[in-house]
């Protein structure tokens, strides 16, 4: 197995981008991503790329090969990857195997979606087909109404608040207030978050994200190209994948992932580390209560403490252990497909010391992305190069 | 009072494991021929939510509820509730009918 780096990172921006298509909104990232490696493109050897539902509402297929051609890479492998909104962490995950392996030596890494110029309810419809269609979405579930199921159970279970859950958004948004990225710049408050409509009683407008377009990219490559190039690059010390029941009712327990928790501890065992040692995470967050799970499925805080942890600011910027640094899924904005490599943008951004919200000091991060109500998901640790 | 319908699950023919779907395989043996087998519908809500913003097939529906039931002989199931009183972890629950489209629609046992 080799080291393996991540050269450099490009990003658009997350929100309403009316005048780009699919496609622009992949090529501009992957432009970006390459400029920032100092990589010639002609090095590039392979494409993932993660997309989730760009089929239904960017009426685009055959991604990958699309958006290769875009760049000038015609006639280089070009793969989309799907994992509901795990799509980008996945490719991630994939652009390091082959890497890793000797089978490439220099991959781009990008995630798009397209959604905002949707209607809502077409939206919500295509992001429920990462649910299981015959045992519980045809019953009219969503997604935001899973995680009310969670929440709920969450909330049972270990007497988490309905503040506490609040706290998350609150969180998120300050920090994505600071993000030039982000699609939410606004501060919010714990009363406007439990007093915004309902999507899914009792889960509530704030407790969501964004309807997002964007785009994020990555390139991976060995770490003696990457020093050989890269002004700054960022180690993949360890990659983890894991998969979980796709219905709900499957679940033994609403209130923990076992594709999250399988992932993390392929990762950690592969890096070596423990979640102690973690300096700085961006974890999916698709609602407020997931990222409460995240961090307890991930290890970061035990199991019913992440009400508490988010509460006393534990996981704030300046906190004993900064989660979503970057405003999360629900600032910075969710378009599915990208977020995960947003997720990697970021963290690229916390350990070269040039993000936004920096972390004083950040030497090891970890990426959490999730598919689903937990069908998949990935982890990765980062560490400064 | 009459008695409410009855549910259809799937039951392995090997070790008498009950699954919701048809197309699952037995989640002990692995056993993909699975055979219909009845259940009472009874059960309680194990969690609900309350949709109010609805996927375009059920855009003129909301707001409805969906809750997943724990039923009598122990497996799980997701469903519509008729009605706002069921809206509480615990509650007793039965089948009201299989709808095509939607699936099982669950209503409330009066607790009078």
């Amino acid at each position: 197995m080799r080291e393996v780096s991540i050269a450099g990172v490009g990003s658009t921006p997350f929100g309403k981008l009316p005048d780009s298509g699919i496609v622009e909104l992949a090529a501009d990232a992957c432009r970006d991503a390459l400029a920032d490696s100092g990589i010639p493109r002609e090095r590039v050897q392979a494409l993932y790329l993660g997309n989730f539902i760009g089929e239904r509402l960017a009426d685009q297929g055959a991604l990958a090969p699309v958006v290769a051609r875009r760049l000038g890479l015609d006639g280089i492998p070009a793969t989309k990857v799907e994992a509901a909104c795990a799509s980008g962490g996945i490719a991630l995950r994939h652009g390091y195997l082959t890497v890793t392996a000797g089978i490439h030596d220099v991959v781009l890494v990008a995630g798009v979606e397209k959604m905002s110029n949707i209607p809502t309810g077409d939206v919500t419809a295509a992001l429920a087909t990462a649910g299981d269609e015959w045992l519980e979405m045809r019953t009219g579930l969503t997604f935001p109404g899973a995680f009310a199921m969670v929440m709920q159970a969450h909330m049972a279970r270990y007497g988490t608040s309905r503040e506490q859950i609040a706290a998350v958004s609150v969180k998120n948004h300050d920090n994505g207030a600071a993000n030039p990225k982000a699609q939410f710049r606004k501060p919010t408050t714990v009363e406007e978050v439990v007093n915004s409509r309902f999507v899914a009683e009792p889960l509530r407008l704030f407790d969501c994200p964004p309807i997002s377009d964007g785009a994020a990219a990555a390139v991976v490559c060995t770490a003696d190209i990457a020093r050989q190039y890269a002004a700054r690059s960022v180690r993949i010390l360890a990659s983890g994948q894991g998969s979980g029941p796709v219905a709900l009712s499957g679940m033994d327990d609403l209130t923990s992932f076992p594709a999250t928790v399988r992932a993390a501890t392929e990762a950690f065992g592969q890096a070596g580390l423990g979640p102690g040692e973690v300096d700085v995470a961006e974890v999916h967050d698709c609602f407020t209560i997931a990222e409460l799970v995240a961090t307890e499925d991930l290890g970061l805080v035990p199991p019913g403490h992440g009400g508490r942890a988010v509460e006393a600011g534990e996981t704030a910027v300046d906190g004993r252990l900064p989660v979503n640094p970057s405003g999360g899924l629900i600032a910075k904005g969710h378009p599915v497909g990208a977020s995960g490599v947003g997720q990697v943008y970021d963290l690229a951004l916390q350990l070269r010391g040039e993000a936004a919200n920096q972390v004083d000091g950040a030497r090891i991060g970890l990426a959490h992305s999730m598919g689903g109500c937990g069908a998949a998901a990935t982890v990765h640790i980062l560490a400064r190069d | 009072m009459t008695s409410p319908p009855r549910l259809t699950v799937y039951r392995c023919p090997d070790d008498g494991q009950l699954v919701a779907a048809r197309a699952d395989a037995c989640s002990t043996c692995g056993r993909s021929d699975l055979e219909p087998h009845e259940v009472s519908g009874d059960g309680f809500v194990v969690v609900w939510t309350t949709i109010h913003v609805p996927p375009t097939r059920y855009a003129g529906e909301a707001p409805y509820t969906v809750v997943i039931v724990e039923l009598d002989c122990g497996l799980r199931t997701m469903g519509r509730l008729i009605g706002d009183s069921g809206r509480e972890l615990g509650a007793h629950v039965w089948l009201h009918h299989v709808d095509t489209e939607r699936g099982p629609i669950f209503e409330p046992v009066d607790p009078m």
